[in-house]
């Protein structure tokens, strides 16, 4: 029987309470990093200008606001605990730092393209005005954002999980 | 050996480094560029300590150092730390958070060091004081025992004797700190002998925290005390539930069946007592901030014990239920007991999840019920009062700020997750929060003057006027611009002209200005909320406003500041308007006659109609039917009401005049009584109900009120509201009620398509929409008297009904800035300077987007992720997966 690994578990436990709490803690002028390149993305997708407020967000004259809650942190984490737990390696690198180094990246690439598409998708939904009795538009707005999410986070696994099995 | 180093290591990383760096990550969001250098000192000290903890603990994992230096440098530093920390108290209050925010700065450092401590000191025990005999433990309690005393002794008697005799220049605050110093040695000095022997118990004992005695006095009785303590008192929070004392009982219970020989009845206390452990597990976190305090209060009447025994009731449990589960395993198996402790274990955190989120879903329903309800939906909504109450308590303490010595407290931790999950960022304003403790409370209200709205004249005036008036051929309407030359009669200057006017429905107020020295200023239009707070912030520099608003259906008021002695400053606007119109500005009465031109009936936009009053006069009268509806009091306060209802209704019965009998609390029965409630009178949603079920209905509505006036809730409106929006004085106060119904009204009748609609036998101008008022759009008008109407209309069907009020707010206000027409929601504002302007469209910007404001509907569009929960069940279902998959693939 395969023993449980708690050195690999209880590492990549604390990198998700400190990624998470880091997150949390954060206020949304320091998201900026995150939210920036998204809006810029949006804005070319929609053609709506958004404007940055500080302690806000971004803003758009139709009231749609991008603010600490849509930066995508969570999607963030997930991908990088994804790819952790994968041990996945894209450039074949030998020094670990280099290694954690490129995930970053790549986790940070990937969010801001599902989080753009996201959110371009949530602003299309709400220009929709039918009217749906049995869900609301908060919870049609989630669902939606939870669909691409998911359907990002099981292609990415796809995609790796796949190159193992050519590796091997 | 190596690993077991590595292990403490890791504890040491899990206890003390990542609350430390939580601690600077914390306070550095909090800590400002301004005062950033009045922490330096501090921020030095916890660098220094974080460095040294590093070194020591590297130096620690290659064995270069003794196993004890590592807990007493930790021990000996952080105690250092935190006694800098708290010299400089005052510190705390240069944190803007703390006066606006909900978590407690003072109490976040102790949080967030004394684990790390505790963890120091038993490890310095096990290395280095680990106790062999039993007469050596005993000597630990006797320590124990002594520390505290002898701290009083030097405290209270040798200390201010040794300052009386030998130093009598030494200041009050240099006693503080050498008392202070002793305390903290003491505190930590009285921790190591206390754990020094409990560990030594344990020990010699081998495996006895199921011993009855232990069980009942740290399990049952000094929580009982604890908890009977604190409810006077809340020093630590509000404990005062029945359920916290069932669970210390049924923990206790647990834990004394935990010793039973019996293994079914061993298997019953392990599972109560894994239902009791998060109870456990909680009380623990509570206290471990309280450990240094434990200390002081162990010399006043043995209190301290009390707080320290959640830290010892939380080894025993641990301890209990490990053994137990030992013992148990052999007849169960591991897994089962594993899944029955986890299922216990959940049983009251569920629970609380379970309370937050129905306390939720009752928050966003009294929001619903109190500002956006449907009038026409009749179906009575049973509050539960208490639960309203309790969370309306929850969210006004929530807005004040609450520290671990307030006298208004919560439970700890519990209540941060509370505010998280009930109000989900969702800070109420406390006129709101007064809304509710009025309309589900019953909180009566208080005799204000200026709800009698007087106008007030704070300036002794000389008033005149002239006007010019146009006849706009295509739009067959008039314009007329009003001049008005106001001058301060007085001696003395900075006084402010204000005056009430009523204006028909059919005027409409455009092109307001004032004249700022020597140019003309035109007002702007902006929202009601934002032109009021830059009112006031001017009135306060003393500069140049003026302000022209609706106060209530027909009735505007206008205020310019200031005025100096004798000054005469002059201020306008323009009328659009069909009829003659006659204004009265103080004492001033203003005439503008015009000859009426088209009176007929006019479809201004698609099935809406204006009847102008002349026109009204024109049409044939019709005598309509009486509905009676009886508003009853069915609160607390109304049961002399409910008595002299049952009386005049015996005898109102005998006319068999059609009527309907509204019991009304914060919301409305109609015609079966429940139970009374202590709540307020929802007075505006019970006629809000009546006028949209008498919307087109061929009968006229009598209302007759049987109810206190302390506890009514009329929301946004006043009294003024109701008396015009029923002009045939069919809205009666029971004492002023003749008691002789009148079963006919005259009124005169307007076809439409051939349906009948009734109007008010006056010379009031009436808008009448035939198509449904949810179909009901803004239709781009080239006459802006027509455009004037909609708007009008739009207004007036929202008035009395919340729920569409809220769909068209925003859609109301574009149209008064588009047309630039003066609604019920914005005002013209007269400014002097740019900055004024731009601080009120930016003040406009965000009551707009619904950032500052929560008394206006939201329309704003938040782009929130997924939450995070879910995307980690995703996450541990996609590695879950390709394992079976790879298997079948390898076999």
């Amino acid at each position: 029987m395969k023993m449980i690994n708690w050195k690999k578990w209880g590492t990549l436990t604390l990198v998700l309470l400190i990624l998470k709490g880091l997150f949390s803690f954060a206020n949304i002028n320091q998201l900026q990093w995150l939210l920036t390149p998204i809006v810029y993305l949006v804005e070319i997708c929609t053609a709506i200008d958004f404007i940055w407020e500080p302690n806000i967000g971004y803003t758009s004259y139709d009231n749609i606001i991008i603010e600490k809650s849509c930066s995508g942190g969570n999607f963030f984490i997930i991908c990088l605990l994804l790819f952790f737990i994968k041990k996945w390696n894209p450039f074949h690198l030998n020094v670990k730092a280099l290694k954690v180094f490129s995930i970053f990246i790549i986790a940070f690439g990937i969010t801001i393209i599902t989080n753009t598409m996201r959110i371009v998708s949530a602003i299309k939904l709400a220009s929709f005005n039918t009217e749906i009795t049995f869900i609301n538009h908060k919870s049609s707005h989630l669902l939606l954002g939870s669909i691409i999410y998911i359907f990002m986070l099981l292609s990415i696994n796809y995609l790796i999980t796949t190159k193992y099995a050519e590796a091997s | 050996m190596q690993k077991l180093h590595k292990y403490r290591t890791l504890f040491y990383g899990i206890t003390l480094i990542i609350p430390q760096l939580l601690l600077g990550f914390i306070f550095n969001q909090v800590i400002t560029d301004d005062i950033s250098s009045e922490w330096d000192t501090l921020k030095n000290i916890w660098s220094l300590l974080l460095i040294l903890s590093f070194i020591i603990m590297g130096l620690d994992l290659k064995q270069k150092i003794e196993n004890w230096i590592l807990p007493l440098v930790i021990i000996a530093g952080y105690l250092i730390g935190l006694f800098v920390f708290f010299s400089n108290n005052n510190l705390i209050n240069t944190l803007s958070n703390v006066v606006t925010g909900r978590i407690d700065y003072k109490i976040i450092p102790l949080y967030l060091t004394i684990p790390g401590i505790l963890y120091a000191l038993i490890d310095l025990i096990i290395k280095k004081f680990n106790p062999t005999t039993h007469t050596s433990n005993l000597r630990n309690l006797g320590y124990a025992a002594i520390t505290p005393i002898a701290t009083y002794v030097v405290v209270v008697v040798i200390l201010p004797s040794i300052k009386k005799m030998f130093f009598n220049d030494l200041t009050y605050s240099n006693v503080e700190f050498i008392r202070t110093i002793i305390v903290s040695i003491a505190a930590t000095l009285f921790l190591f002998f206390a754990i020094r022997y409990i560990y030594g118990y344990f020990k010699k004992r081998k495996t006895k925290a199921n011993n009855p005695v232990l069980v009942l006095t740290f399990g049952l009785i000094l929580p009982f005390v604890g908890l009977a303590f604190n409810t006077n008192i809340q020093i630590f929070g509000n404990f005062n539930y029945p359920l916290i004392y069932g669970i210390v009982f049924l923990n206790a219970t647990g834990l004394y069946l935990l010793s039973s020989p019996n293994h079914k009845i061993k298997l019953l206390g392990f599972i109560l007592s894994s239902i009791g452990t998060p109870y456990v597990l909680y009380f623990f976190l509570v206290f471990i901030p309280y450990i240094p305090l434990a200390l002081i209060l162990l010399i006043a009447l043995g209190l301290g014990l009390l707080m320290l025994t959640p830290i010892i009731l939380f080894f025993i449990q641990l301890k209990a239920l490990a053994i137990s589960f030992n013992e148990l395993k052999t007849i169960y198996g591991k897994n089962i007991l594993i899944l029955i402790s986890f299922l216990a274990a959940i049983i009251i955190p569920t629970t609380i999840v379970i309370i937050c989120q129905d306390h939720k879903n009752t928050i966003s329903e009294i929001i619903d019920k109190t500002y956006h309800y449907d009038s026409d939906n009749l179906i009575y909504n049973d509050f539960n009062i208490s639960k309203v109450s309790y969370i309306v308590k929850q969210m006004t303490v929530r807005n004040r700020h609450s520290s671990f010595l307030d006298s208004h407290q919560r439970m700890p931790l519990i209540s941060i997750y509370y505010d998280w999950h009930v109000f989900n960022n969702l800070k109420l304003s406390n006129s709101k929060i007064k809304d509710f403790k009025k309309l589900f409370l019953g909180e009566e209200k208080r005799i204000n003057n200026w709800q009698r709205r007087v106008a007030p004249t704070k300036l002794k005036d000389s008033l005149t006027y002239n006007h010019t008036t146009t006849y706009i051929t295509e739009g067959d309407y008039y314009e007329t611009q009003v001049d008005f030359e106001i001058t301060n009669l007085e001696d003395k200057g900075l006084r402010e002209f204000v005056t009430e006017f009523n204006l028909p429905e059919d005027v409409f107020i455009t092109k307001y200005y004032l004249d700022i020295e020597d140019r003309r200023e035109y007002g702007i239009l902006a929202e009601k909320k934002a032109a009021n707070w830059i009112y006031n912030q001017i009135t306060n520099q003393r500069k140049d406003p003026g302000i022209l608003q609706y106060i209530s259906d027909k009735r505007l008021s206008l205020k310019i500041f200031p005025f100096k002695a004798h000054e005469t400053r002059t201020s306008g606007f323009t009328i659009y308007h069909k009829n003659s119109v006659q204004l009265t500005l103080n004492k001033l009465t203003i005439n503008i006659p015009v000859k009426a031109r088209n009176q007929n009936v006019i479809e201004f936009s698609k099935n809406a109609f204006y009847i102008s009053g002349l026109a009204k006069q024109k049409l044939p009268t019709s005598t309509l039917k009486a509905h009676y509806y009886f508003l009853v009091d069915n609160t607390r306060l109304g049961e002399d009401f409910r008595t002299n209802f049952k009386k005049d209704y015996d005898l109102f019965s005998k006319s068999n005049i059609t009527n309907d009998i509204l019991y009304v609390d914060a919301d409305i029965s109609w015609n079966d009584k429940p139970k009374t409630k202590a709540s307020g009178f929802n007075y505006i949603k019970a006629v809000n109900q009546i006028q949209q079920l008498h919307r087109n209905k061929s009968e006229i509505p009598v209302i007759i009120v049987y109810a206190n006036t302390a506890n009514r809730f009329y929301a946004d409106k006043n009294e003024l509201y109701f008396q015009e929006a029923f002009p045939l004085k069919n809205l009666i106060e029971a004492h002023d009620w003749n008691k002789k119904p009148t079963n006919k009204f005259e009124l005169v009748t307007l076809t439409i398509k051939g349906v009948d609609y009734h109007l008010p036998k006056n010379n009031i101008a009436q808008f009448i929409n035939t198509q449904s008022i949810d179909k009901l759009k803004f239709n781009s008008n080239s006459n802006p008297f027509y455009s004037a109407l909609q708007l009008r209309l739009f207004e007036k069907i929202g008035a009395s009904n919340p729920k569409l009020k809220r769909d068209h707010w925003l859609k109301s206000l574009q149209q008064s800035f588009s047309l630039n027409i003066l609604s019920k929601n914005t005002t013209y504002i007269s400014l002097e300077t740019e900055d004024q302007k731009k601080r009120l469209l930016k003040r406009q910007k965000e009551i707009l987007n619904n950032k500052n404001s929560h008394n206006t509907p939201s329309e704003e569009v938040r782009m929130s992720e997924p939450y995070f929960w879910l995307l980690l069940i995703v996450l541990l279902l996609i590695l879950w997966k390709p394992k079976r998959i790879t298997k079948t693939t390898f076999k």
